[in-house]
């Protein structure tokens, strides 16, 4: 009897085995299908040196590591331009999170004008990606006009607003703060950083939101019944519950830091593709990929013991 | 307590909460204003006639109101045949990459099998490495396409799919299509907060795996669907990377844009308009304009659909 049971046992965990793999077939099929030939071809590039032909094709050279090193030794800009974009992040990710959860709780709750502020809020995210900050960036209107306007209107209107201009604020803050300029200087990065806080946050305060939204009512019922209070029910029901998406939006806003339009890194990237100098292209992503897989393993590492999967508990 | 304490003390609390709200609004109302304050003047300008533009005086209020921009603009990059081939491309890419991407989460999700942790790897490689790395041999990939050497082998050569929707179509269906891994971590990341018992119940009832992924799981996890749709939707929306590599002859929205209004010949002007000239930049605004708001109409859409199913479910917990 028990030897029928286990064998049947085997059976099925073996057809749950088989089922996970029709799963993610699809996946899969396509790794197989174009994304490991097209990997395998950038690592190759990046070992070579890629010249295009005026009549059209390429000629390629292998040349070692000479690619890497000159990204790494030769480019000056490169690298510290790497560990500039990751010194941001980290600082900016703890903010990033705090803001996104917090925005996401207050759009979770029931609102007069609820949809409209979703709305208003998911506009950073058409925003930030593709073609809209593209064109932005080409089409910057005040920087037409200052072009533009050379003529007297330009020193009248400059004269008009120059008590309230940046840098007159600006040297009279440095006036004040010359006691402490660290200080002044935490303080401006801070404060010219909300901006960019809040208009990188619009996926992630989505993902929170959606995170949110799956949270059964009846828990929150059962705590308030149990005589907690909602700040209870904060850190006993919301951040374990929604500690999946912490990680995902924790992985999104690194990689986002990197692949963002007005990053000097992806740019650089950017540029020798356009060039058609893949061979400096690819060794640049694959040390940009590889920084970012530490940053990821690392994360990765702590937040697999801090974060609570509800199934997994049972 | 005394009644007269209840009615003291529930005041207070009243005050208190009347305050929190008011903090609260407060706050969304700043932050509107601050995610808005760049469309302010792109909408502004939008209305301006070109002697507005021109005039440094006039910087919100246009003084002669017209539509002029929209309408050249929409002529000029052919808006509505766009808008019909993006609107076709992003909800059909969306749909796919939805149900595709859920499906891969939940297998890796809820399985265990031999070479999990490498798929799951593999997911992880995909949302990491930037598709720039790739973008000349993907381009070489759909411009001679073929499976493992099969289609040569019979027809004799290769597929030309460029200028087609198969290689969209082709990387949804396997889930390598934009930020695709991150839409498979989420649903992965959300399926495994979900309790075992749910699926366990279901196998009792004699449902089978499949049955129960559409019947029981997939129900219950709209809040995700729907976001996952989102990003889809909105990202194929405004897409260049793979449009401007795989269409140059289907016109989408993000690809007209992408031209931009360069060269366009207007009545009163001698010369073509150039790059950087007012009048290009506030054309160019409008049309940036045009593509957005469709957006957010579809966008509060969808919100609609997405209360709704939160209403229905509520399972997890």
């Amino acid at each position: 009897m028990s030897k029928e049971k286990k064998k049947k046992s085997v059976s099925l965990s073996k057809k749950k085995a088989r089922l996970g793999w029709v799963f993610v077939s699809p996946f899969v099929i396509g790794f197989f299908l174009f994304y490991l030939v097209v990997i395998i071809e950038s690592i190759e590039y990046s070992f070579m040196e890629v010249k295009s032909l005026p009549e059209g094709g390429f000629v390629t050279r292998f040349v070692g590591w000479s690619n890497y090193e000159y990204m790494t030794r030769t480019l000056p800009t490169f690298m510290s331009d790497m560990w500039g974009t990751v010194s941001t992040m980290l600082y900016s990710l703890p903010m990033l999170l705090l803001f996104a959860l917090f925005v996401a709780v207050i759009l979770n709750q029931k609102l007069r004008g609820r949809a409209l502020f979703r709305a208003i809020f998911f506009v950073p995210v058409i925003l930030s990606t593709g073609i809209i900050a593209k064109s932005d960036a080409a089409n910057n209107l005040v920087t037409a006009f200052a072009t533009m306007n050379t003529g007297e209107m330009t020193t009248v209107a400059e004269e008009a607003t120059s008590a309230f201009s940046v840098d007159g604020l600006m040297y009279y803050i440095e006036d004040m703060f010359t006691f402490a300029p660290w200080l002044l200087d935490f303080i401006e990065t801070a404060a010219s950083n909300v901006y960019a806080v809040i208009s990188q946050a619009g996926v992630q305060i989505l993902i929170f939101l959606a995170g949110l939204q799956s949270i059964s009512p009846s828990l929150y019922e059962a705590a308030k019944m149990e005589g907690c209070s909602s700040w209870e029910s904060f850190w006993k029901i919301t951040l374990p519950m929604i500690s999946p998406m912490i990680l995902v939006n924790i992985i999104y806003s690194i990689v986002d830091c990197f692949t963002r339009y007005d990053n000097t890194v992806m740019n650089t990237i950017q540029q020798y593709i356009t060039l058609t100098d893949y061979g400096y292209a690819s060794a640049a992503a694959w040390i940009y990929f590889c920084v970012i897989a530490v940053l990821v393993l690392i994360i990765f590492g702590i937040a697999s013991r801090l974060v609570f999967y509800q199934g997994k508990e049972r | 307590m005394t009644y007269q304490d209840f009615k003291q003390s529930h005041a207070a609390r009243l005050m208190r909460r009347g305050f929190l709200k008011f903090l609260e609004y407060a706050l969304l109302i700043g932050l509107s204003y601050y995610i808005l304050s760049p469309l302010l003047l792109k909408i502004a300008t939008s209305f301006m006639p070109e002697t507005d533009l021109l005039d440094s005086l006039v910087v919100y209020i246009p003084t002669h109101f017209t539509l002029w921009n929209y309408k050249r603009a929409a002529e000029f990059l052919s808006y509505w045949e766009s808008l019909r081939n993006t609107f076709l491309i992003s909800l059909v890419a969306g749909l796919i990459q939805m149900m595709v991407c859920s499906f891969v989460g939940y297998g890796l999700a809820k399985f265990k099998f031999k070479g999990r942790g490498i798929v799951m790897a593999v997911v992880l490689f995909s949302i990491i490495t930037p598709p720039l790395t790739y973008q000349p041999s993907m381009y070489l990939k759909f411009r001679y396409f073929d499976v493992f050497g099969i289609i040569e082998a019979t027809t004799g050569s290769t597929l030309n799919l460029l200028d087609s929707f198969w290689p969209l179509l082709i990387l949804s269906v396997t889930g390598f299509a934009f930020k695709n891994g991150l839409y498979i971590f989420m649903m992965m990341q959300f399926f495994r907060g979900f309790p075992e018992e749910l699926e366990e119940a279901a196998y009792v009832d004699g449902y089978g795996v499949f049955r129960t992924f559409f019947r029981i799981i997939l129900p219950n996890s709209i809040p995700m669907l729907i976001t996952v749709f989102t990003f889809a939707f909105a990202w194929q929306w405004t897409d260049t990377f793979y449009t401007s590599m795989f269409f140059s002859r289907i016109k989408t929205l993000s690809n007209m844009l992408l031209r931009g209004f360069e060269g366009m010949n207007v009545e009163g002007h001698t010369m073509a308009l150039a790059a950087g000239q007012p009048l290009t930049i506030a054309l160019g605004g409008t049309y940036s304009l045009m593509v957005i708001i469709p957006l957010i109409v579809i966008y509060i859409f969808t919100q609609k659909f997405l209360t709704q199913g939160i209403e229905r479910s509520g399972i997890v917990g």
